[in-house]
């Protein structure tokens, strides 16, 4: 009897395995075995070259500058969105008038598609016509036509900004949700001991949600590394490659150079780095769980 | 009991079955191409066919005409033929997986620039044989869309249609108010950016240069190298001659051009400068002949000209050529009656219907000029004396490490002497690769 229910257990399983063979792991095993050929087809057909194949690429120093940006964008974006959110979830806590309004508002970047998100800052940045600089100006601080999206210094903290910006709500809105489990009898025993607003939010606010906000920092750093379309739209990953990070190079790589290979390199590259990061944080998660 | 195990299984069975169907249908929507080309050459007695994969049409009477073609086609070769239409990106993105995994169409649309990726990694047939045997000659096409077409001195692509980059557009009303003469636009750099100077004035200004990312602002550069008297690449193809002095005049005007522009011109692209042209923020742009559209859509009661591109001192105006060629699929096993079509899509009579751009077919296009365009006698003497970008395998890697040069110029980080000896030395090391 058991054995039979465990085999049409088995049976009733396998499309799903079957499906993510398909879509998942073969697709997976087949960029990894490109990663180990030339592509690069100005020398005939693809040839297999195995390992010495990742050397070159990091030997060229594209990929380390790539790398190097990938990790500022993620960190600076992916924190701060955090940071906002929380800002954004301890205010919209308390009680104000037409606080239900404010709270849809503020989603509103968050479920905007993203790509006229994106166009939107463009327009934003224009140097000439753009409501930064126009701010900027009536604000007191002189006229002035600051390229932000064409300027190598400047470009890469305009598409941080603009991804904070259109990220953060997520943020919010889980943070918001773990803010409000928080048992309201633990802040009045807080107030009678005399306890301040400041060490309310340390000792009974933070630790309350700490385990909301792993995972919301989890999340937020895979999606921010993955994060294509605000770069690609608001500068391709230019000037002079100063905003290139791995999901933008990859495209080009793979669709504008058509050098599968190397952008399969890079692939395998930041799907190891995500990995690395994702077993971390799980791993403090499942720390937390267990206190 | 028994009896209802094996009931279960079989449902089960029959569902991973379906499942598998489904995917193994879905591949071959995908790939439907390649089944009709191979497998009729087995019974070559009967209906031959042919599939080629082309880009879609915005404009209905060009599709109604390659339909019809493709049918009087039919009738002649008694072959059946077969013609998918993509957007270009999919067609540049499915394209090579397709060709490269042996299947793909048998003929295939191409952009100039991939030709020779294509070529070398010999996923289509050099064509010199077939032209032994055949009327087409290289003195009726564009010189330049024919030297795009081929790679390693043989012939692999003849070309379909064309379009250069650019021609000159001007704004005659704001060049009477800046009190310069409307019929004459200007013919050499120094003139573009004197009257660029007169024109640039309460908050308009003379032209808007650009190096976003996109490809356009290298055709330019190529071309004013070019004018200048210089070369892209040496005759073996391994060496780029971009540092030499014509190409950093080149870069140089490109980057001068700053002067007459908007502030922050590095983000922008060719587009951006033609919105700023069609809203009468800038006086000149520079753009491709098929700009006049956009035009007519965008500021229909514009009073605008076209020039040549301005040249350099001593030079002559040359444009480059953009624009796409027919070739024949190495796997494809109806290679003669592939030639046949290729030859039938680019005689005069069909291409004066059929091209989405200018024909390449040199007598089509003057008729097509004078048809579509205003100001045809210029885009003709445009076209005719346009170059091509450098027929290389690894085109699209050179093209972005130009590209990274014009932003360092444009940008003050390097001048662009040192920006293009840079370049050149990476581009080298590729060629050599």
């Amino acid at each position: 009897m058991k054995t039979r229910s465990t085999l049409l257990g088995y049976a009733l399983i396998a499309p799903a395995i079957v499906l993510l063979l398909v879509l998942l792991f073969i697709p997976l095993l087949y960029s990894l075995q490109i990663s180990f050929q030339d592509t690069d087809l100005s020398h005939g057909a693809p040839k297999w070259v195995g390992l010495s194949a990742y050397v070159d690429s990091w030997k060229n120093g594209e990929l380390w500058k790539v790398g190097k940006h990938s990790i500022v964008w993620t960190v600076s974006v992916a924190f701060f969105q955090v940071l906002v959110g929380l800002l954004a979830a301890l205010m919209l806590n308390r009680k104000f008038p037409l606080r239900w309004l404010v709270r849809v508002l503020v989603l509103l970047p968050w479920v905007l598609p993203g790509v006229i998100a994106a166009l939107t800052w463009r327009l934003v940045y224009d140097s000439q016509f753009g409501f930064l600089n126009s701010l900027i100006a009536k604000l007191g601080f002189g006229q002035h036509a600051t390229d932000w999206l064409g300027t190598p210094g400047l470009a890469m903290f305009s598409v941080v900004l603009a991804a904070i910006w259109k990220g953060y709500p997520f943020a919010m809105l889980m943070l918001l949700a773990a803010l409000q489990s928080v048992p309201q009898d633990q802040y009045e025993a807080a107030k009678i001991d005399g306890a301040d607003g400041w060490r309310q939010f340390i000792h009974i606010t933070l630790p309350s949600i700490s385990g909301v906000m792993k995972t919301v920092v989890l999340l937020v750093s895979i999606w921010t590394f993955n994060y294509f379309e605000m770069i690609y739209v608001l500068t391709g990953g230019g000037p002079v490659r100063s905003t290139h990070i791995a999901p933008t190079y990859i495209y080009e790589l793979s669709f504008g150079h058509f050098d599968f290979g190397e952008a399969s390199r890079v692939s395998v590259i930041s799907f190891l780095f995500i990995f690395l990061i994702s077993l971390i944080l799980i791993r403090q998660m499942h720390k937390n769980e267990r206190n | 009991m028994d009896l209802k195990r094996v009931g279960q299984m079989l449902l089960v069975t029959c569902l991973i079955l379906v499942m598998l169907a489904g995917c193994g249908s879905g591949n071959s929507g995908s790939g439907k191409s390649s089944s009709p080309g191979s497998s009729s050459g087995g019974d070559s007695k009967k209906q031959q066919s042919l599939v080629i994969w082309t880009l879609q049409q915005a404009d209905t009477n060009i599709q109604e005409a390659q339909e019809n073609a493709a049918k009087s086609f039919e009738e002649k070769y008694n072959a059946k033929v077969q013609i998918t239409a993509f957007p270009y990106d999919q067609l540049k993105s499915k394209l090579l997986p397709a060709v490269a995994g042996g299947e793909g169409p048998d003929i295939l649309l191409l952009d100039q620039v991939w030709v020779a990726q294509y070529a070398a990694a010999k996923y289509i047939v050099p064509l010199d044989d077939y032209m032994g045997k055949s009327e087409i000659k290289a003195e009726d096409y564009f010189d330049g869309a024919w030297g795009a077409g081929s790679f390693q001195n043989n012939i692999y692509a003849i070309p379909f249609d064309v379009g250069v980059w650019g021609v000159l557009y001007y704004n005659k009303d704001m060049f009477k108010a800046a009190g310069l003469d409307p019929e004459k636009p200007p013919l050499t750099w120094e003139e573009f950016l004197q009257d660029g100077q007169k024109l640039t004035k309460d908050g308009k200004y003379g032209a808007s240069n650009w190096a976003g990312s996109s490809e356009s602002v290298q055709c330019l550069i190529d071309a004013f190298t070019v004018a200048g008297g210089g070369k892209l690449l040496d005759e073996s193809g391994k060496k780029i001659m971009i540092n030499e002095d014509p190409g950093v005049k080149a870069l140089q005007f490109w980057a001068d051009m700053s002067k007459i522009s908007p502030p922050g011109s590095v983000g922008k692209n060719e587009e951006d400068a033609m919105t700023l042209f069609t809203s009468g923020q800038t006086a000149m742009t520079m753009y491709g002949e098929w700009g006049q559209d956009t035009i007519k859509t965008r500021a229909p009661n514009m009073n605008y000209g076209v020039a040549n591109l301005p040249k350099p001192a001593g030079g002559e105006s040359i444009g480059t050529f953009g624009g796409f060629n027919l070739a024949i699929n190495a796997n494809s096993s109806n290679k003669d009656l592939a030639w046949e079509f290729i030859k039938y899509s680019t005689n005069e009579e069909n291409q004066k219907t059929i091209t989405m751009l200018t024909p390449a077919n040199k007598k089509a296009a003057k008729e097509y000029l004078n048809q579509k365009r205003q100001f045809p006698d210029v885009i003709y003497q445009q076209l005719t004396t346009a170059t091509y970008r450098p027929n290389v395998a690894n085109y699209p890697a050179i093209a972005d490490l130009q590209l990274q040069a014009t932003q360092k110029v444009m940008t003050g980080e390097m001048s662009a002497k040192d920006a293009l000896q840079e370049a050149a030395t990476k581009i080298n090391d590729l060629l050599n690769k």
